[in-house]
Parts: structure tokens; sequence; C-alpha cells
């Protein structure tokens, strides 16, 4: 039993020490070492680069013949390697291709075959994801109420639903009739489940709609969402608003003079409240332009203009210009008719202290005569 | 010589009743026309910039030779007046046998032009307030510039400048029919006729001239 113990034992060791050295072992050994794809997940339509790191982990040097990137979903752009290569044991080569796809979501395989001359083929599937959801645009706030030349507040959040960096992301709004700051966000990378919160202040001039528009890359691809909302002002209900009452047009030398009150009617204080004359008046001094502080709600001030106008002009327009708490700006016009025939009579017509002067000659000159008829 | 003036407008039976006469000297009267002259031109060249805004604008480039021409006439018509007012009072007075040479009465009419400066001195001042604030119609053709001008002249400035003019011409008619007493040897009833006709006259023109009687 012993003895035969001792036989297997040798047997086996015999076969062990006799067995021929395989060919991998002593030759070459290719191994594609590394691989990336930028971007890392191809969006509908994407063009991508995938480069493939083949390293030689063998004992001796191989020669490549060539060289090639196969797929189906997953096209590649460029031509394979063909040159013949050296590759020295414990080197590697980097394999650089182009791809493109216009496959819907989903994995797919591209496959990696090496032709050289000391063995056989190396063959190696590289997964290449393709994923074309798109970067999420959401307006989280409106402003309430949206008023008609006030000032508003858009919230819009920018989200990264895709699994992979977007880069150079921004923000533009779009659209007419409003004005808008700032005029564009940018946020730059926005990496996988982030989001970005921007505000956006929107002054709304009249009925229209507003795009917001997230601009961003995917590797060298450009895309873009957008998210629309209407524009639909509303009056505001609360604003100043500045009415003209009790106008008297008068006439001085060399200029006529609008006078009256300036009230406001609305329900919120009128601040850096201007008045001057437009159209085809020249505002002249003393008063070119009015100018008062706050008009409380309900509360008048009394105003003055003085202008210039050629003299068939019989009509000019009063330009109003005043803020809100907020600093928007409104402007308002109103005008002004009057008779430049009867306001040239004013204008010339002598005061009741030259009549009086007048009279009081008249008498002296009376007096004078009557003296000297009498000394006669 | 002030005393002599306020004299002249106080109490002209007394000035031009010293004896001698000094009074026949025309070189202050002389003087006296010529301010009467500077002040006409002054007044001319308000007048003729306000005329000036009615013309069309191309009447308008020549405003500069219309001032000239403006000022240059109304001291000329100052000096051809004082020698027409003399002449007119020399004429009349002729009728009631007056004596005296034309250059007693010429002095005399110089005399009368020294109210007449200090009311066109007022009226220059009123005018000079007021004229800015004149209305002048637009222009376009010749034919309106008649309305415009008469329009001009219907402006309460217009008037009250006129009417002070009458006012001193009447100072300077009482002046002139004490000086024609005394230069041309008249009683005072026919020196009162020869200033009166004359000047009751130059009234009816002034008046004419606003449009009354239109």
């Amino acid at each position: 039993m012993k003895t035969a113990a001792i036989l297997i034992l040798l047997i086996v060791t015999m076969g062990v020490l006799c067995s021929p050295v395989s060919a991998e072992d002593i030759g070459p050994r290719l191994v594609v070492s590394e691989y990336r794809l930028d971007p890392a997940v191809l969006m509908k339509d994407d063009v991508g680069v995938l480069t493939i790191r083949l390293t030689n982990s063998g004992t001796d040097p191989a020669t490549l013949n060539s060289a090639r990137l196969n797929g189906v979903e997953i096209q590649v752009k460029q031509n394979p390697y063909t040159d013949v290569l050296p590759i020295g044991p414990g080197d590697s080569l980097s394999f650089t291709y182009t791809v493109r796809t216009e496959a819907s979501d989903g994995l797919y395989y591209v496959k990696f075959s090496v032709d050289y001359r000391e063995g056989s083929t190396l063959r190696y599937s590289i997964p290449v994801e393709v994923d074309s959801t798109p970067l999420r645009i959401l307006v989280v706030e409106t402003p309430d109420p949206l008023a008609q030349g006030s000032k508003g507040t858009y919230r819009v959040v920018v989200g990264n639903p895709r699994p992979n960096d977007a880069t150079a992301v921004t923000v533009i709004p779009e659209g007419e009739g409003f004005l808008v700051t700032p005029s564009s966000s940018f946020i730059g990378t926005l990496e996988p489940d982030a989001q970005f919160p921007l505000p956006f202040t929107v002054v709304p001039l009249r009925q229209s709609f507003i795009r917001f528009r997230v601009n961003y890359k995917n590797g060298i691809n450009t895309h873009t969402a957008t998210v629309t909302l209407p524009l639909d002002p509303s009056e505001n209900r609360f604003q100043p608003d500045l009415a003209l009452t009790n106008i008297r047009v008068t006439a001085g030398p060399g200029y006529l003079r609008i006078a009256g009150n300036v009230t406001n009617i609305g329900l919120e204080a009128a601040r850096a409240i201007t008045l001057t004359t437009g159209g085809d008046a020249t505002p002249a001094d003393p008063f070119r332009v009015f100018t008062a502080g706050v008009i409380e709600p309900d509360r008048s001030s009394p105003f003055e203009v003085t202008f210039r106008s050629p003299s068939s002009v019989s009509q000019v327009p009063v330009l109003l210009s005043y803020k809100d708490a907020e600093g928007t700006t409104y402007t308002d016009s109103m005008d002004v008719e009057f008779n430049r025939e009867t306001l040239a009579e004013q204008a010339s017509e002598p005061s009741r202290f030259i009549t009086l002067l007048v009279w009081m000659l008249v008498i002296v000159v009376a007096a004078l005569i009557i003296y000297a008829w009498r000394k006669g | 010589m002030a005393s002599s003036l306020l004299t002249v407008l106080v109490n002209p039976n007394a000035f031009f009743g010293r004896d001698p006469p000094e009074w026949e000297a025309l070189r202050i009267p002389a003087l006296i026309v010529l301010a009467a002259a500077l002040v006409a031109g002054a007044t001319a060249f308000l007048t003729t910039g306000l005329v000036a805004r009615i013309m069309p604008p191309d009447v308008q480039q020549y405003l500069g030779v219309m001032l000239v021409f403006g000022i240059a006439l109304a001291m000329v018509a100052t000096l051809v007046f004082w020698a027409l007012w003399a002449g007119a009072f020399f004429v009349i007075s002729l009728v009631f046998q007056g004596k005296g040479s034309y250059r007693r009465t010429l002095a005399v009419a110089g005399y009368g032009y020294l109210p007449m400066v200090i009311g066109s001195v007022v009226s220059l001042a009123i005018f000079w307030v007021f004229s800015p604030g004149i209305h002048v119609p637009a222009v376009a053709s010749v034919e309106e510039i008649q309305a415009a001008t008469t329009a001009l002249m219907h402006q309460p400035v217009m008037i009250l400048v006129s009417i002070l003019g009458m006012i001193f011409l009447f100072w300077a008619a009482n002046i002139w029919i004490f000086g024609i007493r005394y230069a041309r040897g008249l009683s005072l009833r026919n020196a009162a006729i020869t200033v009166g006709v004359p000047v009751f006259l130059y009234l009816i023109f002034m008046v004419w001239s606003l449009g009354v009687f239109a």
C-alpha cells in the first residue's frame, strides 16, 4: 500500500515536470488595461471620444497588425489603425476612436479587436451607455401678483437627472415685452443629481411669454432645454398713480407757464417725481422741470413748469415720471390745451401797478398843465 | 440848467417870459431833441425786432439791415418832426400875424420835446418788460403782414405805449403854447389855437393808427 502511494506521487510529479511550456506564458500578453469614453454617457446623436489603452503584460514584444473598433448601435466614425505597431513587454499603446450614436436609451457594446503577429486576435467588448435624459429646468416661484411695469421675481431651478456631468450650463431668459435681470446666468458644471437655483427679476411691459432656456454640453455636444410661461401681467392695483388737476396756463415774459396740482390717486406713495413739457414745447427757465420727493396717496402738491413753443402750437404734453417704493419707474403724459391769442394778450397785459402808474401820470400832467395855465 | 429845464416842465410861462430870452439859443433844444432821437432809436430797435418775428423766414435773414434801417429812420424822423412841428406852428401863427423868427419857433418846439423824452423812456421801459411776451402770429405771405401788424398794434402793451405818448404830447403842447406865445408874440388864446390844431390832428392820427376807426 505504502509502495503504491509513493508510485502514484512519483508519476504525478513526473507528469508535472515533463509537461510542455505554453506560448502565452513565455510570449507577449496583450490586455485592455483601461478605456475611457468622453462623455461617459452619450445622448442620442451625440459624438463621443473613446480612448482604449492596450498593455503588453507579457515577457516578449508583440507586433500589432491592426486594431479595430466595431459597433452596431454605436457607430465608429474613424478608420481602424492598420499600421504595424510594435509594443514591447510592459509597454502600453492608446487608441482613440470617435463614436456616434442614434440609438435610444440603453446599454450597448462596441468590440475592440487587435490582430498581432505573435498570437492570434484579442477581442474585447466595451460597454457604451446611451441616456438621452436632458437637464431639467423648473420654475419654482413666480411673482404674485404679476403687475405690469412692476418688478417680480421668478425662481428657476436647473437640475441634472443625467448619470454624468453637464458642463457649460447657462440659463437665458427669452421673449419680448418684458425687462429682465440678469440677462443670463452661468452655472458651469452641474454634477449628476445636483440642482442649482437661480432668481430672475422681470418687469413685464405687456402680455407676452417668457421662456427660460438652459444650454449645456455633454462632452462636446451642445444641448438645450426650455420651459415657457405665459406672461400675463395685471394692472398693479397698488401702484402710485399721478393725476394733474386744477390746470392753469398763463403767460409770462417770453414763456408760457402751466401750473396746477399733481395728486397721487394711487394706493402707494409716488417718489422721485418729475414733470416737464414735451412735444413741440421747449422747457424754459425758470421752471424747466418740476421735481418733488414723495407724494403720499390722496395727497397733492402744487406744480409749475415753464416752456416756449412755436406760435402754431396750442397743445403741449406734460410728461410725468415717478417711482414706487421698489424703484420701478412709471411714466405718463397729459395734454394741456391753451389759446395762444388769449395768453399773448395776458402776457402783454399791463399789470394793475402799471395801469395805476399811467393814471397817476395823467393826473400829474393834468395838474402841471393847470398849474402852468394859472401861472400864465 | 436843471432848474431851467424843470421850469420849462412846470411853469413854461415863466421860462419863456424871461428877459432876456435865453431860450432862443438852439443848443439846449437841439440836445433835447437828440436825446429824444436816441430814445426813439432804442424803441425802434425793440419794435423792429418784434416786427421781424412776423416776417417770413427768408425776410428774417435781413434782420440786421432791418434793425439799422429802423433805428436810423426813427432818429431821422424825430429830427424831421422837430422841424415839421416848428414849421406848422410858424405857418399857423401867420394867420394871427405872428412875429418872430422860425429859429425862435424851432427853439420852442425843441423844448417841447422834453416831456416827450421822459414819456419815451417810460414807454421804452414798459415795452422792454412786456415785448418778450407779445404773441406774434406766423406770417406766410405778404398779404398777411398787414393783418399781423394790425394785430400787433392791438396788443395791450402797444395801446398803453400809445396812450402814454398822448399824455406826454399834451404836456408838450402845454409847453409849446406858452413858448409860441412869446416866440411869435401871440395872445394865449391864439397860441393855443396855433399849437392845438396840429396837435389835435396828430392825436387823431395816433388814435387812427390804433385802429379805433377801423
